[in-house]
C-alpha cells in the first residue's frame, strides 16, 4: 500500500525504528554470548576467531544504532517523535519467516541474521546445519538494492517521501536532529535536509545492509557470510556461553514462552541491566526530543547524548556480560543467565519539559543503589554502581544551566 | 631543592572505547590481549611487567640525573635508581565518565624511588574524598601533539617505520610458530598492517601525543631497606609537599608501551601546580584521522 500521508510515514517510521532495535538487540545478544577465555575450553585459534566475530557482530550492531538514529533524524525532520520502545522479545514480526528471539551464538543465529539481511535476488542461506563447503561468498550485489524483506518497507518510506509535497512535510526543527558527532563515526547518523537528504540516508541504511558493488565486503550481509563459513570450516565448535534462549525475569506478558531466570541474585543482576537500558533509551528519547534554543538546551542535550554513549560502556556492556557468567537457576548447574533486553514499561517521555530530567535521574538514582547493593558481593557492580553515580551527577549539572 | 629528573619506557595493557574501560580482553577498542596472552589488566607499569610482547622496547623508568640547589651531582646515590609507581596505577577515566581521553587522572599515584633493597616513596593526597572529586583533582594538566619533541625523547622519528621494521620480523617468524602461538602472532601482523594502510598510520598518530601532570605529592614518606639516610644523604626533606611534573608519550600500541619523562622536586618551596584540563575540545577519532574502533 502506498504511503501518501504524514500519519502513514509516521507509521511505517515506528516500525523501521522498531525492527532496527529489535535487529540490533538480537546481534547484541548472540555477541555478548560468545566465549572469551581459554578458561572456558577454548584453542588459541577458537579465541581469536571468536574475538573477531564477536568485533564483527558488534560493529554490525553499531551501524544498527546509526540506522535507528538515521530515522530518528527522518522522524524529526517530518515533524514527529522518535520511538524508542519495541514489542517483547519473542514476538512475531510480520517481516521474517520467523520471530524476533534472543539466540546465543550458534549457526542458527548465524542462518537468522542472514536473513534478516539478505539482499533482494539473493537465494537463502543454507539451511542450519547444512554442508558449506564449497559456498561461495556474495562479493557481487545485484541491482536493484533492497532488503529482501524489510526493502519493502523502506520502498515504501522511500515513495512516501516522494509522494508527499516536499514543502508540507519537513516541519520538524532541524536542531532536533543529530549530528554525526557521537564518539564512534561509524555510527554515521547523517541530519536529513529535505526530500533528496531523506531519500540518500535511506538509500544509505539499505545499503549498509547488504552492501553495494563497491563495499560489498563491509555489509552486514558479507559479514555474516563470512563468519558462517568460517564456523563451518572449525568445525561448528561450541563458541557461545550456556545462556539460554529469551532468557526473562519474569513471564511474558503475552505467554510466548522464555526461560526464566530463577536464581535470585542473578535476576536482581539482570534487572540491573534491564534498568540501564531503559535508562539509556529514554536518554537517547530525550535527546531527540530537544531542539535547542538557548545555550542550557544545549548543554542538556550535549549532556543527555554524552551520558547515553557512556552508559553503553559503563553499564549495559559490563552488567550484560556478568549476566552471561551469572547462573540461571542452581549455581551448580552449568546453565547461565543473560541478559534479556527487558522493556518493562514503554519508553515514555514526560510531556513536561521541567518533569523530564528529575524522572531520569531518580531512575538513575534507583539504578545506583541497585548496584551498590549487588555490589557488596561483585566489585564489578559495585564499581558500576560508583561510575553510573558521576554520570549522573554530571547530567544533573548538565540540566542546572539549562 | 633538590631535582630528580627520570625518564624511560613503561607499559599499560588497557581495553579503549567503546569497550569497558575494565574489559579484560579487548573487542571493538583498538587494544586487545591476543589470543593465549594474559588478560588486559590496565596497571601502568614503569618496572619489570609480568608479561611483554617481543620485539618490544624494555621497560625501565630510572633516575637520569640529579641536582641539588642547581648543581649537578654527578655521583649521586640515586643516580640510576629505578623509578616505581605502587599500589597499581591505573588511567581512571572510566570511558570518559571520570575524564575523558588524554586528561585521566592516574590513581593512585604512590611513586617511589628504589637503589637495590633501599627506597622511599610518597603519593597524592586528594583533597576531598569523595567522588568524582578525589579522582579529578589529578587530571592532566596538558595534551600536546609534537612529533619532534616525541623524536628528541625517544629516539624514535617515525614508529610506523618501527612497525614495519616488526611487521617484517613477525612474519619471518610466522611459519615456525607453534600451532598455540600463530594466532597472537597472526593477530599482531593484521593490527600491524592494518595501521600501516590507514591514513596517517591509523593508531600510530598517538605516538605524537604527550599528555602532562602537574602533582603536589603530600602523603607520610615510606622508606625501605635504610631508607632516605643511604639515598639523601646529608640532605633532610621537610614536610613540604613534593611536586612530580611528568609526561607520558610516545604511545605504541603495538607494543602497549609508552615513554614516561618527569622531575620530582623535594624541598621545593611554595610550589603552585598547574590547573588541570577538564575538556578536551576535540575527539581522540579525529585527532587519529578517522575511526580507531575497529583499526
Amino acid at each position: 500500500m502506498a504511503i501518501d500521508t504524514r500519519e502513514e510515514l509516521i507509521n511505517a517510521l515506528h516500525v523501521a525504528s522498531e525492527i532496527e532495535h529489535s535487529l540490533l538487540v538480537q546481534y547484541l545478544y548472540a555477541g555478548l554470548s560468545i566465549k572469551r577465555g581459554l578458561d572456558e575450553g577454548l584453542s588459541t585459534n577458537q579465541q581469536r576467531l571468536l574475538r573477531d566475530w564477536q568485533a564483527r557482530i558488534y560493529q554490525i550492531a553499531r551501524e544498527e544504532m546509526g540506522h535507528l538514529g538515521i530515522v530518528c533524524n527522518l522522524l524529526a525532520a517530518i515533524g514527529a517523535a522518535p520511538k524508542f520502545g519495541r514489542r517483547f522479545l519473542p514476538s512475531p514480526t510480520g517481516y521474517f519467516p520467523f520471530p524476533f528471539d534472543l539466540i546465543p551464538f550458534s549457526d542458527e543465529a548465524l542462518y537468522r541474521f542472514l536473513v534478516f539481511e539478505l539482499p533482494r535476488g539473493f537465494p537463502p542461506p543454507p539451511p542450519l546445519g547444512a554442508d558449506l563447503s564449497g559456498v561461495a561468498g556474495p562479493l557481487v550485489v545485484p541491482e536493484p538494492l533492497e532488503y529482501e524483506y524489510v526493502g519493502e518497507l523502506y520502498a515504501q518510506i522511500a515513495e512516501g517521501f516522494q509522494a508527499i509535497p516536499e514543502p508540507d512535510l519537513f516541519l520538524g526543527p532541524q536542531a532536533a536532529q543529530s549530528e554525526n558527532n557521537w564518539s564512534d563515526p561509524s555510527l554515521d547518523i547523517r541530519p536529513v535536509a529535505g526530500r533528496n537528504g531523506a531519500l540518500a540516508a535511506i538509500s544509505n541504511v539499505i545499503e549498509d545492509g547488504e552492501g553495494t558493488p563497491q563495499n560489498s565486503e563491509r555489509s552486514h550481509y558479507a559479514g555474516f557470510v563470512a563468519i558462517r563459513q568460517r564456523y563451518f570450516e572449525e568445525g561448528r565448535f561450541d563458541g557461545a556461553r550456556r545462556v539460554p534462549r529469551n532468557p526473562a525475569t519474569r513471564p511474558s506478558p503475552d505467554g510466548a514462552p522464555v526461560n526464566l531466570i530463577v536464581n535470585t541474585r542473578s535476576r536482581e543482576l539482570v534487572e540491573l541491566f534491564n534498568a540501564s537500558y531503559a535508562i539509556m533509551l529514554l536518554m537517547l528519547q530525550h535527546y531527540f526530543s530537544i531542539a535547542p534554543r538557548t545555550n542550557g538546551e544545549k548543554t542538556l542535550r550535549s549532556g543527555l547524548q554524552q551520558a547515553s554513549q557512556r552508559i553503553m560502556s559503563v553499564a549495559l556492556r559490563p552488567l550484560a556480560e556478568e549476566a552471561t557468567r551469572a547462573p540461571l537457576g542452581d549455581p551448580a548447574d552449568p546453565k547461565r543467565a543473560g541478559p534479556s533486553f527487558e522493556i518493562y514499561s514503554d519508553v515514555s517521555l514526560s510531556p513536561y519539559p521541567e518533569a523530564r530530567l528529575p524522572i531520569l535521574l531518580e531512575r538513575l538514582d534507583g539504578l545506583v543503589a541497585g548496584c551498590l547493593e549487588l555490589g557488596r558481593e561483585q566489585p564489578r557492580i559495585a564499581a558500576i554502581g560508583e561510575t553510573l553515580a558521576i554520570l549522573r551527577g554530571d547530567l544533573a549539572d548538565s540540566g542546572r544551566v539549562a | 631543592m633538590l631535582a630528580i629528573s627520570f625518564s624511560g619506557w613503561a607499559q599499560c595493557k588497557l581495553a579503549t572505547d567503546p569497550d569497558p574501560y575494565d574489559d579484560p580482553r579487548g573487542v571493538s577498542g583498538y587494544m586487545r590481549a591476543y589470543a593465549g596472552e594474559p588478560d588486559l589488566d590496565r596497571i601502568i607499569r614503569f618496572q619489570d611487567p609480568p608479561s611483554s610482547r617481543t620485539l618490544t622496547p624494555d621497560v625501565g623508568v630510572v633516575v637520569r640525573e640529579v641536582v641539588l640547589n642547581g648543581e649537578m651531582q654527578s655521583a649521586h646515590p640515586l643516580a640510576g635508581a629505578k623509578v616505581e609507581l605502587v599500589d597499581d596505577p591505573v588511567f581512571e577515566g572510566r570511558n570518559g565518565v571520570i575524564a575523558e581521553d588524554g586528561l585521566e587522572p592516574i590513581a593512585p599515584f604512590h611513586l617511589a624511588l628504589r637503589q637495590g633493597l633501599d627506597g622511599f616513596s610518597r603519593a597524592t593526597v586528594p583533597s576531598d574524598p569523595r567522588l568524582p572529586h578525589r579522582l579529578r583533582e589529578f587530571n592532566a594538566v596538558d595534551l600536546q601533539f609534537d612529533l619532534g619533541f616525541i623524536e628528541r625523547a625517544t629516539g624514535v622519528a617515525d614508529l610506523g617505520a618501527v612497525w614495519r621494521t616488526r611487521l617484517g620480523e613477525l612474519e619471518a617468524k610466522l611459519p615456525d610458530a607453534s600451532p598455540e602461538a600463530s594466532p597472537a602472532i597472526e593477530e599482531r601482523i593484521d593490527f600491524l598492517k592494518r595501521n600501516l594502510r590507514a591514513e596517517g598510520g591509523g593508531v600510530a598518530g598517538f605516538f605524537a601525543a604527550r599528555m602532562e601532570w602537574d602533582y603536589a605529592i603530600r602523603s607520610e614518606i615510606r622508606e625501605y631497606g635504610r631508607g632516605m639516610a643511604a639515598l639523601l644523604p646529608g640532605f633532610a626533606p621537610t614536610n613540604e609537599p613534593w611536586r612530580a611534573r611528568f609526561w607520558f608519550g610516545g604511545w605504541d600500541a603495538d607494543a602497549q608501551m609508552f615513554f614516561v619523562s618527569g622531575e620530582l622536586e623535594i624541598n621545593a618551596s611554595g610550589i603552585s601546580t598547574r590547573t588541570i584540563l577538564t575538556r578536551r575540545p576535540e575527539r581522540m577519532t579525529d585527532i587519529a584521522g578517522g575511526s580507531y574502533a575497529e583499526i
